[in-house]
């Protein structure tokens, strides 16, 4: 029996990998090969639109929100977005240099809301609410204290410098 | 038009529009399939396809042409997908293999599929393995990706994906076998 895939001295027989697919599918449906084509499906003319659906996307350059949502909703989604972000910002923070063996306070009075700003503006902080999602897992997020963080401050920081009329303009679509 | 010339239009402003149409023409249907098997449902997988040319079309300036832009792009797909998947399983309280057996069972009741039982079969199995071998026994099994590939794509050696992907199809096996 020939052997190949000699690597650091263990080998397999000549063709197994290959095998191991016919291996499978007969375990699956006898001799029968599954393609792809074959369970899932999209709906017609799909991908002949997707390619406009997709320039008029990048035309825009929006962020990932569903096409059709109210501009009202929109509005609110947007500002409450806005505020979950700036929350779990601060609290990233917070958590980061708390780590680092800092004091709460030295974390929180450390980093000024205008340097925040300053960042998310300046296309620095390229990250959203998932992005900060994956930095953590579950059982991390579940421990990160929100309770430091101050309601007033965050509404007034949001008054102050979210820009809503960008929003409001969307009542033109 | 070759990878390399459609890069060299894509990084150009003037023909940066009509190149990535021809992009999105050229790779969407591949990237639409791969997508696919991992988030399950047509809907998200639209979504998640959009945000994928999207990124792209933000980041093409930075890209070095370290791998293939094909490769790259499948990179920001499968990134995405797996990042929709942990923020949804987020969403809904469970972990990904809950989240993954919970795909699959909708899929019954899924106008877009309509495999027979052996398919919905093999998709259950294919839902218990873990995220890394679930990648490469899709992208080997179902997108006929050489080694060598999906080496590139994965940034990962040979030797390691043909591991991953012996393991998978074990784990297959014996999910069929038990069932």
């Amino acid at each position: 029996m020939g052997n190949t895939n000699n690597n650091n001295g263990f080998k397999v027989p000549e063709g197994y990998f290959g095998q191991l697919e016919d291996r499978l599918l007969a375990s699956v449906s006898g001799s029968r090969r599954i393609s792809r084509e074959e369970g899932f499906s999209v709906p017609d003319h799909y991908l002949e639109s997707l390619e406009k659906r997709i320039a008029e996307r990048v035309s825009t350059d929006t962020a990932t929100t569903p096409m059709h949502r109210n501009p009202v909703v929109r509005l609110i989604y947007t500002v409450s977005s806005v505020a979950a972000l700036v929350a779990i910002l601060l609290s990233v923070v917070f958590g980061t240099i708390s780590r680092t063996g800092s004091g709460p306070d030295t974390a929180f009075t450390g980093i000024l809301p205008e340097e925040i700003e300053y960042y998310i503006q300046n296309g620095f902080l390229s990250v959203d609410i998932q992005d900060i999602g994956d930095l953590y897992d579950s059982s991390e997020l579940e421990t990160v204290s929100f309770s430091s963080l101050d309601e007033a401050f965050i509404m007034e920081y949001l008054e102050e410098h979210a820009d809503m009329d960008i929003y409001m303009g969307l009542e033109d679509e | 038009m070759s990878e390399s010339e459609l890069l060299q239009q894509l990084k150009s402003q003037d023909t940066r529009e009509r190149a990535f149409r021809e992009l999105v023409s050229r790779y969407s249907e591949r990237l639409y399939w791969h997508i696919r098997r991992t988030v399950i449902n047509h809907d998200d997988t639209d979504d998640v396809l959009q945000n994928t040319f999207i990124k792209i079309y933000r980041n093409i300036e930075g890209f070095k042409g370290e791998s293939s832009l094909f490769s790259w792009m499948y990179r920001i797909a499968i990134n995405e997908s797996i990042s929709f998947l942990n923020s949804k399983s987020r969403r809904q309280g469970l972990n990904n293999t809950e989240l993954q057996q919970s795909l699959v069972a909708n899929l019954h009741a899924d106008p877009y599929f309509n495999g027979d039982e052996a398919a919905l079969k093999l998709q259950h199995a294919i839902a218990t393995l873990p995220e890394k071998q679930k990648t490469v026994f899709n992208m080997k099994y179902f997108e006929a990706l050489s080694y060598e590939e999906i080496s590139e794509i994965l940034e990962t050696s040979v030797g390691a994906l043909k591991a991953s992907y012996h393991h998978a199809v074990k784990k297959i096996e014996q999910f069929l076998s038990e069932d």
